[in-house]
């Protein structure tokens, strides 16, 4: 970039003036002082960074309006851009910036114009003055590092406040000794959380040496328990023996009189009252004796005065009995008279079926006949098996007669079939005649065969022959050629050929030879072959005659007939031999049944024998006979049943008779009565007996109670008078008396007994024990022991133990309390969550600080980078320049690793700090660097170099090597120099604009 | 059929990892939710009336103490107790069995396994023959591969459940205590595994069913969603397996894109949007992914403006006591080809070299050092893990990029 124009419109003492500037060069200004170097140097930073703030010399032109103007520069494409900055509403001014292709920017345009650059960096770089060389004394690697730095990137600036940015960022979450800083307070909070978290798990621990704690109060609790349940037993006992002391007094001095007095040891009890009514009740009951005792003598008497019959009880049953018969012994007499007539009848019935069959009887009766089922069943089956035996005659009669017809019929039909049949000597010539005339057909087909035989054999012997003729012919060819070439080979002298094909020949002409001679041969055979075949012809012509067809059909006819006529008639003999044979056998079996029938009947016989009856040859007879011999029979049965019946109650009556009899005697009648009023004086007696009982019966029941009453009243007064002797005899004395006086000592002292009796068991209610209780009254009234004051001291030990029991009780509830809160309370993990939070809290912290620190940390690492890879460019080039500037009295300038300083070594190998050299050295060091520094520029702006009177303090020589460097600066870069020294201005031989 | 509930790392007493600050109310809420939770477990066993109650160790923190867990959990047992369902348990590495005894003696339908695996055998109203199998830790550190101890008592028509408190060999983010392959308990012939240890639910194997039920109440952000138990309907030949959520609170994220707008309150107008988009009557903690690259970028970068979003959404925007936004994630992102800086000679291109080279290293120990060697800080704090220092390199790198890169841009 190059600066080719600038233009001021008003600025300090310059009103629109304008120069151009020379591309090839240095370009100096020069000018004596006030002449408006440095107000023109301020110009061209204005326009390019922004007029001066206020506070600064802002060159605000006096009495003029205008203020800024125009920079016109040439970029590295040669493009020319004019800049304008005015006076504007900011104190640095608008810009304006004008391109070739009349395109206009501004601030923005400018800055990416000047690859924002800021005005730091273009002091620190582009403008060397003499401020600068005077602190070069302290220049180190650091501040060079940071030069660089800050114009190796674009905006120098923002790294740098980039930079401050993360400091602060990091600053305000963290400081290491820092208290208000987030991650600081936080922390603190942390540390009390952390606190508190550990007081309650400190708390929380205790829980186990709470519970061991609780444990052992709450044994302790038990155990002071059951002491004052100990205390309660003995107080209980001592209040007992309190209530005892009186009870026992009384009961002791009860128990002393009573020993002291002649004790009645037995009495009866309640003795005088019982006796006294003991002897009332006795004379009550002797007035009563007397009076009963003559009730019973009057009732004796009367029961004395009725009489019975002596054998009463037994009669009366039988009388009753007899009574109760009566009735049947009536109808008993009916049903005997009902049966003699039935009987009667029977037999009248009986007779009459005898007299029917007397005549046939032959004097026999029916009893003499010994009827049953099993004979009846005897006849039965003589009568069928006879009637089978006639039937079966009967039939085979019949069909004995039957046979006979049919024989007769067959013998006549076979005579007459037997005279139609041929005679055999017309049968015989009838076959051989069809014999003949069938062979004649088969001899014409044989015939036909030989023939087609016989043109077979012609064909193939042509054939044959034909096929020898050709060979044949062939071979005399080849004979007559063979000839030829042996007749020719002669004629040329060549043996060899002769030879071969003469004997060729011959074989040849040998081969036709016998080619004849078979063939003749073959012929012959033919020739012979064919001649036996026509001799067989010849002889089956021979052997036809002069027989038709015709006729072999009628005589086959006749033949056939002949042929069915016989086979009938040999049937028709078959049949007749079959029937005689058939009527032979009936006759024999007809012989057979009338000999069954004959033994059938003899049976019979035996069976009338047997049973008594007359043997009358008809069936009909003995079914009837049997059927009125089964009929009597049954009557006969009927009335021997009667017969028997009659007896039985005959006997029953007379019994009955006999009894009535007997009773009436010993009722004392005499007199001969019926049966009828016997029965009726018997009821009479019956009656007037029964009433005679009743009265008696009556009276002996009042006699035996008034005598049961006697015994009674006797048994109760002796009774009465056992009981006073008892009462005596118990009080031990002999008279009533004497019993009235012990009885009142007696009840005396037993009032007395039951007194102490009465304490006694007072006492034992309270003490139930017997033996304790005889302890404590002993105690009590003999020993040294005071039931009240023993209360006292106990009621001092059980308020005691009260009160510890109370103390222990609280702290187990409070112990409970906090074993409870530990459990269910939920502020320690409250707490806990809180401090977890926290610390997520910090830990977010932390990593926002750590990317500020990180970024911090990669800026710093970019830094290295230039220090190690864009620095040592710096510094060689420097060490170049510097070498040169001092015609090579310093050879090295170099930064130790890790030092901020720069070392200079000498020729001569001494090394120097920058601080050490001599003030020009010094200051050529810093030029040295500077231009190092500018041509190294980062951001390859290559801005004009400005310097402004920075030689002044070189000697001549020196001078003139900066400006020879200078000038070879120049070629590459633009440079403005600014002086008002002459001897410059003429060193600086270039174009130079000078100020007045 | 059997029916019963599984369901593990219960973690009574275990605080919950959000930030400070909250409302009264909430904290009220936080503080409780782990026991509601397993309350609403009860709840459900009693009205579904089960068979019996697995609980797969970690029942309480040891760590923290407990006593208010167990107290809580003798209730809980003694419900169970009157409606006549026993509670089989098993301790883990959170809960060991160490040697003294716990404090609080609990109910008689509660059943301790202890370290020996030793098989309880019950019969259920159907008459089911059930053996019941399980082992407790008898410290916190147990590394033996527990499948050996699991051996099947025979009795093959009647049902073997088993509890193991354990990590399965694939899964990570947990202890590696007790390590099995599901291999292993497949080969055993069990008809259940009931586990627990791993706080993410999932079924690791159909038949026979090997499920972690996962924890009932979500600890931190990452445990999102509905946290609960399973309720099992089993049967020799088929397993119904029906998760239901018993959680209060719940973590939530939701991811935000700064695409297309202008300014932080519609930004703000979105995340609003968004939550009220997931919740219902339940509390919910959220966290919330800021993605993207728009205008916003350059101003949500600044940690103060985070800090003012989080205080706007916090105090501003979500006063209900359901909703509480625990974190702020900005992972937008500038403009940039990071590529195509780091193939470049400025300082744009070294800064994203240098932590190109810090994410390799993984390593901000010298960084982090002021924080994290203080002697009252570092009680306090957390090493930073892997993934987070990560993120924190990408935060810083924005950090630095996106001021810087407007004038990259220009260059």
């Amino acid at each position: 970039m190059k600066l080719v124009k600038v233009h001021i419109y008003g600025y300090g003492k310059w009103k629109d003036v304008s120069w151009d500037l020379t591309d090839k060069g240095i370009q100096l200004f020069f000018g004596e002082n006030e002449s408006g170097k440095t107000t023109f140097m301020s110009f061209l930073k204005g326009i390019l960074f922004g007029f001066p703030k206020k506070g600064e010399n802002q060159y605000l032109p006096m009495e003029y309006n205008a203020y800024g103007g125009t920079i016109t520069i040439e970029n590295d494409q040669q493009e020319r851009i004019v800049i304008e900055r005015i006076k504007g509403r900011k104190v640095k001014g608008d810009v304006t910036v004008y391109f070739e292709d009349g395109q206009t920017g501004d601030e923005k345009t400018l800055e990416e114009i000047l690859k924002n650059m800021d005005v730091s960096s273009f002091q620190g770089i582009f403008h060397f003055d003499l401020e600068g060389l005077n602190g070069i004394g302290n220049m180190n690697p650091e501040d060079l590092n940071q030069l660089l730095f800050d114009t190796g990137i674009g905006g120098g600036q923002s790294v740098f406040h980039l930079q401050k940015k993360l400091h602060s960022e990091m600053d305000q979450l963290f400081k290491p000794r820092g208290k208000k800083t987030e991650m600081n307070v936080l922390v603190k909070k942390l540390e009390d959380t952390e606190r508190e978290v550990n007081k309650w798990e400190e708390r929380i621990d205790q829980y186990d040496e709470l519970t061991n704690r609780l444990k052992s109060f709450k044994q302790k609790l038990a155990l002071n328990k059951q002491s004052q349940h100990e205390i309660n037993t003995k107080t209980n006992k001592a209040e007992k023996h309190e209530l005892l002391i009186d009870l026992a007094k009384d009961w002791e001095s009860k128990r002393l009189l009573i020993e002291n007095e002649n004790n009645i040891v037995s009495f009866p009890e309640n003795g005088l009252k019982r006796l006294d009514d003991f002897l009332d009740k006795k004379m009550d009951k002797q007035a009563l004796l007397r009076n009963e005792e003559v009730k019973l003598q009057v009732i004796e008497e009367e029961i004395s005065s009725l009489s019975l019959h002596p054998q009463w009880s037994s009669m009366r049953n039988e009388i009753n009995s007899l009574l109760q018969n009566e009735e049947m012994y009536k109808g008993r007499q009916q049903e005997l008279h009902n049966m003699e007539i039935e009987k009667e009848h029977l037999i009248n019935k009986m007779s009459s079926l005898e007299l029917g069959w007397d005549k046939e009887m032959n004097g026999e009766s029916f009893e003499s006949i010994p009827f049953s089922p099993y004979m009846k069943g005897q006849l039965q089956d003589i009568k069928q098996r006879l009637n089978i035996e006639q039937e079966t005659d009967q039939r085979l009669s019949e069909d004995a007669d039957r046979l006979e017809r049919e024989l007769d019929f067959k013998e006549e039909a076979v005579e007459k079939l037997a005279t139609t049949l041929l005679p055999s000597k017309e049968i015989d010539e009838l076959k051989r005649n069809i014999k003949v005339v069938e062979s004649r057909t088969q001899i014409d087909f044989e015939r036909t065969l030989l023939k087609d035989q016989q043109n077979d054999m012609i064909n193939q012997n042509k054939a044959m022959i034909k096929r020898e003729k050709q060979q044949q012919r062939f071979f005399v060819v080849l004979s007559v050629v063979l000839l030829g070439t042996s007749l020719l080979s002669i004629l040329f002298n060549e043996l060899l050929v002769t030879v071969v094909s003469g004997s060729l020949f011959l074989i040849f002409l040998f081969l036709i030879i016998t080619k004849r001679i078979s063939i003749r041969k073959t012929k012959n055979k033919f020739l012979i072959k064919e001649e036996v075949i026509s001799q067989r012809l010849e002889e089956k012509e021979l052997a036809l005659t002069d027989y038709q067809l015709s006729d072999v059909k009628k005589w086959k006819e006749e033949l056939e007939k002949h042929q069915k006529q016989l086979s009938l008639y040999e049937q028709g003999i078959e049949h007749l031999q079959m029937l005689r044979e058939q009527r032979k056998e009936q006759e024999k079996r007809i012989l057979q049944c009338n000999g069954k029938i004959e033994s059938i009947l003899n049976e019979l016989k035996e069976w009338c024998d047997k049973y008594h009856i007359p043997n009358k040859l008809s069936l009909e007879y003995f079914n009837s006979l049997l059927q009125a011999v089964e009929e009597w029979k049954k009557y006969e049965e009927e009335v021997n049943r009667i017969e028997k019946k009659i007896k039985q109650y005959e006997l029953s009556q007379i019994a009955f008779e006999k009894r009535v009899e007997e009773l009436i005697n010993n009722i004392g009648v005499n007199d001969e009565l019926s049966i009828i009023h016997s029965m009726d004086r018997l009821k009479h007696f019956l009656i007037e007996q029964g009433e005679l009982e009743q009265e008696q019966n009556k009276k002996e029941h009042q006699r035996n109670h008034y005598k049961e009453t006697v015994t009674r009243l006797k048994i109760e007064l002796e009774e009465i008078q056992r009981e006073i002797n008892g009462m005596l005899n118990k009080a031990k004395v002999s008279n009533e008396e004497e019993f009235r006086h012990y009885g009142n000592d007696f009840e005396r002292q037993t009032k007395l007994k039951n007194e102490k009796l009465q304490q006694w068991i007072k006492m034992k209610i309270i003490i139930p024990d017997e033996n304790e209780l005889e302890k404590v009254i002993n105690l009590l009234l003999y020993g040294d022991y005071d039931p009240v004051e023993e209360q006292k001291r106990l009621k001092i030990d059980w308020e005691q133990l009260e009160s510890e029991s109370d103390e222990l009780r609280q702290n187990i509830a409070a112990l409970e309390k906090e074993l409870s809160f530990l459990e269910k309370d939920g502020t320690y993990e409250e707490v806990k969550q809180i401090f977890t939070q926290m610390k997520e809290e910090l830990q977010s912290i932390v990593k926002r600080w750590t990317i500020a620190s990180l970024s911090n940390h990669i800026i710093e690492e970019v830094k290295k980078v230039y220090e190690k890879d864009k620095q040592p460019n710096v510094i060689k080039k420097a060490e170049t320049l510097f070498c040169e500037m001092t015609e090579g009295k310093y050879i090295k300038v170099f930064a130790p690793l890790g030092e901020q300083r720069f070392i200079i070594e000498r020729n001569d190998g001494i090394r120097f700090e920058p601080a050490q050299l001599s003030r020009g050295t010094c200051e050529l060091l810093y030029l040295a660097f500077r231009f190092s520094l500018a041509l190294n520029d980062p951001s390859y702006i290559k801005f004009p170099i400005i310097m402004d009177e920075t030689l002044v303090n070189l000697d001549r020589t020196r001078r003139k090597r900066v400006l020879s460097i200078l000038n070879e600066m120049a070629k590459e870069r633009q440079i403005l120099f600014f002086t008002c020294h002459h001897h410059i201005q003429r060193e600086i031989s270039d174009s130079s604009i000078t100020f007045v | 059929m059997l029916r019963f509930i599984h369901c593990a790392d219960i973690h009574l007493g275990r605080s919950i990892r959000t930030h400070y600050d909250m409302p009264q109310q909430l904290t009220e809420k936080i503080k409780r939710a782990t026991y509601d939770s397993f309350e609403e477990l009860v709840c459900k066993a009693i009205e579904k009336n089960v068979d019996f109650v697995l609980i797969s160790g970690d029942i309480y923190d040891r760590e923290q103490r407990y006593l208010r867990g167990q107290w809580f959990l003798k209730k809980q047992a003694e419900r169970l107790n009157e409606q006549k369902i026993p509670l089989y348990i098993i301790h883990g590495n959170h809960d060991p069995l160490i040697d003294s005894k716990d404090k609080t003696t609990m109910p008689d339908n509660v059943h301790i396994f202890k370290k020996d695996v030793k098989p309880i055998y019950i019969e259920n109203k159907d008459h089911d023959r059930i053996y019941i199998y399980g082992f407790s830790y008898p410290s916190k550190a147990f590394f033996d591969n527990p499948a050996p101890l699991y051996q099947h008592v025979g009795d093959r028509d009647a049902y073997h459940i088993a509890l193991l408190h354990g990590q399965e060999k694939t899964q990570f983010g947990h202890e590696p205590y007790a390590p099995f392959t599901v291999k292993e308990l497949v080969e055993k012939d069990f008809d259940y595994w009931a586990l627990g240890h791993i706080h993410k639910r999932q079924l690791l194997h159909h038949n026979p069913p090997i499920i972690y039920s996962g924890n009932i109440q979500g600890g931190n952000r990452k445990e999102t969603g509905e946290k609960g138990a399973y309720y099992v309907e089993l049967t020799k030949s088929n397993a119904s397996l029906s998760f239901f959520n018993t959680a209060s609170v719940l973590w939530e994220t939701i991811s935000i894109s700064i695409d297309n707008l202008n300014t932080i309150n519609q930004l703000a107008d979105r995340i609003e949007e968004e939550v009220y988009k997931r919740i219902d009557n339940r509390v919910y903690l959220f966290t919330i992914h800021i993605i993207g690259n728009g205008v916003l970028h350059d101003q949500l970068i600044e940690d103060n403006e985070q800090q003012n979003l989080l205080a706007l959404m916090r105090n501003d925007i979500f006063t209900t006591p359901s909703v509480w936004i625990d974190h702020i994630n900005v992972l937008t992102s500038p403009s940039i080809d990071r590529e195509r800086l780091r193939e470049q000679e400025h300082l744009l291109g070294d800064i994203v070299r240098i932590v190109d080279s810090l994410k390799d290293e993984k390593d901000i120990s010298s960084v982090v050092n002021p924080v994290f060697s203080h002697p009252i800080m570092k009680k306090y704090i957390t090493d930073l893990e892997e993934e987070e220092i990560l993120e924190i390199i990408d935060q810083a790198e924005k950090k630095l990029l996106s001021p810087l890169i407007s004038e990259v841009e220009k260059l």
